[in-house]
């Protein structure tokens, strides 16, 4: 019996110390917060820690040293591939070089985990000087954790009359603040496969889509000539944001999520743009869904690879890395749109965007916003980032990598085809990841047929209308 | 001197047991605290029980996840045990070459919270993936193991069965310690091959089959990998287990007094497990000091 006992107090301690881990970063977080006191506490001091070797830097002693003159370490966050990191290490390694008091350490990732591990760092107060935020993410980070320094107090510094007055109104300012600054725009088009569509183009290899009708009627005969080509794929985020929500769009003619947390759309129109979208899988037009969302990105899709999909709605900044690697001729071109269609329902937004610690102290702020005008502005930067961040939305950065034949013809033509195209912004809270989870959950269910149009639009406006009030605070 | 040895004695064991008291206990008691709030990692506000409230009265997912969480954890243990025994029983009966089958079928266990399994594993069971290959390669056309949604579920819980180092480790050590003599003196009786295991071997190793039980129930009620890594919950949420809804609720949501409740419902479902298996077990679990 004494065993028996022994034993249940053991699975008690096992249960409890298995149970207790997924809270661990719950609890991380209000320690972490006490650190951040320390840190408060440290920029008040009178420098003590100035005497501190550069082995102590990283917190209070750094915070300290940083209005005497001293060297000054700065934190900045992001996330990307290899070719953003490469280039990234090396634009800091150039600006450290030029600026001897300066120190930028890089905390680089992939985008999966980053938004988690920022608002944690944010939380806890431990969140680097300068990161790197999605466009989706800002309203809310803003409104909850106060988390970006008021630029404008740079403008001294930062050259922001590079940046389109339309991309700093709709995107870039939160009332009268600056609250960041994008690293780039995009756009979205369809990038084609010439040499697979080349019974639908013209002699100069224009592919002769301007509707989705256009779209389906040529994907339907590609595959019939060929079932194992279809007119297009996508991942999960990409069927959503490419090709449901243009839709849906261009049927409203409205930000789907509007600023003021109301819906831009109702059932009908919602139950509309489903039965459209459910024929790009009925009709064999795109990739049966259940096939194409298992693989992470187009690189790793074969159809895509071996030259069997007609093309791809994305960004104009990723065309070149869609396509590296492929020995196919590629076209772009414009979204699709209904016949009674305004405007064409792509998203024209900042690609990345980035962010000033509103915690960190005045001398970091100045340096952080230093770092960014030569980082976003320079000719030197731009001409080490490429398009790394997407086309650059800083117009002498974008100068700078035309004047130098750093853009691709595929991506000044995808630029062009953007910008000549009538588009609504995003809205503040359209990107928000739980938002945008919703949208993703009903989607799903009427892909799968687990629920009609009809139905998914009616839960999907009551799960997003019981959203944006909790969003909204009320 | 004996003082001076019990000090050391804490020294000895000070970093393990900072590290329970930071980052277990530590947390584990302020989960409970915050599961009575609302708590977005900025603001705070004491909402009593309203969170457990809510889960139980209107949150579906939770429920539905619980549902396919429960169901998973009923289908995978009993899979990934009985797959343990079988092979520590044919390790037991392998006279050459047991050293290099050991390490074999122990290796999966030792590669870290299986992120490493659960890539492999989309691998194996993609549309074109290696299962496919070789189905098509004697003529069978394979499904879309994990892009179909009545099979997703039950191709992820086949995973942990990759992860039996561990149970078939103790099981092995448990065959071992089976006093031949019985066994024996069984075969001397007549008992077939079938009855000396039924009768003689699986009472003498029921302590480690009821101890397997419970660290392999506590283990995957809680898994996480596999969802997050190869689904991500999906499709049509089939694979959205109660571990990753939990996550979405702290870190998407930034719901974490929601996800501390969530996560406290687990415990107590845990420990409710752990109890009814130790209620249960004078029925079939046999130590050797008692009659």
């Amino acid at each position: 019996m004494k065993r028996k006992c022994l034993a249940l107090l053991l699975a008690a301690c096992m249960g409890m110390s298995l149970a207790g881990c997924a809270e661990t970063e719950a609890g991380g977080d209000s320690s972490a917060g006490g650190s951040s006191e320390g840190q408060s506490a440290a920029q008040e001091g009178s420098g003590e820690e100035a005497e501190d070797s550069e082995n102590a830097e990283g917190s209070s002693g750094e915070q300290a040293d940083a209005g005497s003159g001293e060297e000054i370490t700065l934190r900045f966050s992001w996330w990307g591939g290899d070719s953003r990191h490469e280039a990234t290490l090396k634009a800091i390694e150039t600006y450290e070089n030029a600026h001897p008091g300066i120190k930028i350490e890089p905390e680089y990732s992939s985008f999966s985990g980053y938004y988690e591990k920022l608002v944690t760092q944010l939380a806890s107060s431990n969140a680097p000087e300068i990161f790197q935020v999605d466009q989706g993410w800002v309203a809310e980070l803003s409104a909850r954790g106060d988390a970006f320094a008021d630029l404008s107090a740079y403008s001294d510094i930062i050259d922001m009359s590079q940046i389109s007055e339309s991309m700093m109104n709709d995107y870039c300012k939160i009332g009268e603040e600056v609250s960041v600054l994008p690293f780039g725009y995009n756009g979205t088009v369809f990038l084609y496969n010439k040499t697979l569509l080349a019974d639908w183009c013209d002699e100069a290899g224009n592919l002769n889509m301007s509707s989705w009708d256009d779209f389906i009627r040529i994907g339907e005969e590609l595959h019939a000539k060929d079932p194992e080509c279809y007119m297009t794929t996508a991942v999960t985020d990409g069927y959503l944001r490419y090709i449901l929500k243009p839709m849906l769009e261009q049927i409203t003619n409205e930000i789907d999520v509007q600023d003021d947390f109301t819906l831009g759309f109702d059932k009908e129109q919602m139950a509309r743009a489903y039965e459209s979208f459910l024929r790009i899988f009925s009709q064999q037009v795109s990739q049966p869904y259940d096939e194409a969302v298992l693989y992470d990105s187009m690189q790793n899709n074969p159809l895509w690879l071996n030259g069997k999909i007609g093309g791809i709605f994305l960004f104009f900044s990723n065309i070149d890395t869609e396509i590296a690697g492929l020995d196919y001729d590629y076209g772009v071109v414009g979204m699709p749109m209904f016949a009674d269609a305004q405007i064409s329902g792509q998203e024209c937004c900042p690609s990345l965007m980035v962010a000033v610690n509103k915690k960190a102290d005045e001398a970091r702020q100045k340096a952080a916003a230093e770092f960014l005008e030569w980082f976003i502005n320079s000719e030197e930067a731009s001409l080490i980032l490429g398009t790394v961040r997407g086309v650059p939305g800083s117009a002498s950065a974008l100068q700078a990598l035309e004047s130098n034949q750093m853009l691709s013809e595929l991506m000044s033509r995808g630029i062009q085809i953007s910008n000549d195209t009538l588009s609504l912004k995003n809205g503040a809270y359209e990107l928000n990841s739980s938002v945008k989870a919703v949208f993703v959950d009903y989607m799903e269910k009427v892909i799968y047929g687990v629920s009609t149009p009809e139905q998914a639009s009616e839960g999907m406006i009551t799960d997003l209308e019981a959203l944006l009030k909790d969003l909204s605070g009320q | 001197m004996h003082k001076k040895d019990k000090y050391l004695g804490y020294l000895y064991i000070a970093p393990w047991l900072i590290g329970f008291l930071v980052l277990t206990l530590y947390p584990f008691v302020v989960s409970l605290i915050y599961s009575f709030t609302e708590y977005d990692m900025f603001h705070i506000r004491f909402i009593g029980l309203q969170n457990y409230a809510d889960i139980f009265t209107k949150d579906k997912t939770a429920l539905d996840s619980l549902g396919k969480t429960l169901l998973y954890t009923a289908v995978s243990v009993p899979l990934k045990l009985l797959a343990a025994l079988l092979v520590a029983m044919m390790l037991h009966k392998i006279r050459r070459g047991r050293a290099l089958y050991y390490t074999v079928f122990y290796l999966p266990s030792i590669l870290g919270s299986s992120v490493a399994l659960a890539v492999l594993w989309k691998y194996v069971f993609k549309k074109d993936g290696l299962l496919n290959l070789l189905l098509g390669a004697i003529g069978i056309s394979g499904a879309n193991w994990l892009g179909d949604p009545k099979l997703v579920l039950y191709v992820m819980m086949l995973l942990p069965l990759w992860q039996m180092g561990a149970p078939m480790v103790l099981f092995l050590a448990a065959l071992k310690n089976v006093p031949g003599d019985l066994q024996e003196a069984a075969r001397i009786d007549g008992a077939r091959p079938f009855q000396v295991f039924r009768r003689i071997t699986l009472p003498m190793i029921s302590p480690i089959i009821f101890f397997n039980c419970i660290m392999q129930t506590i283990e995957i009620i809680q898994i996480f990998t596999p969802a997050y890594l190869i689904t991500k919950g999906g499709p049509v949420k089939q694979t959205y287990l109660y571990s990753l809804y939990l996550y979405d609720t702290a870190f998407r949501d930034m719901k974490i007094g929601y996800a501390s409740a969530l996560s406290w419902i687990l415990f107590v479902i845990i420990i409710s497990f752990t109890l009814a298996f130790f209620g249960l077990s004078g029925k079939w679990v046999f130590y050797g000091d008692e009659r």
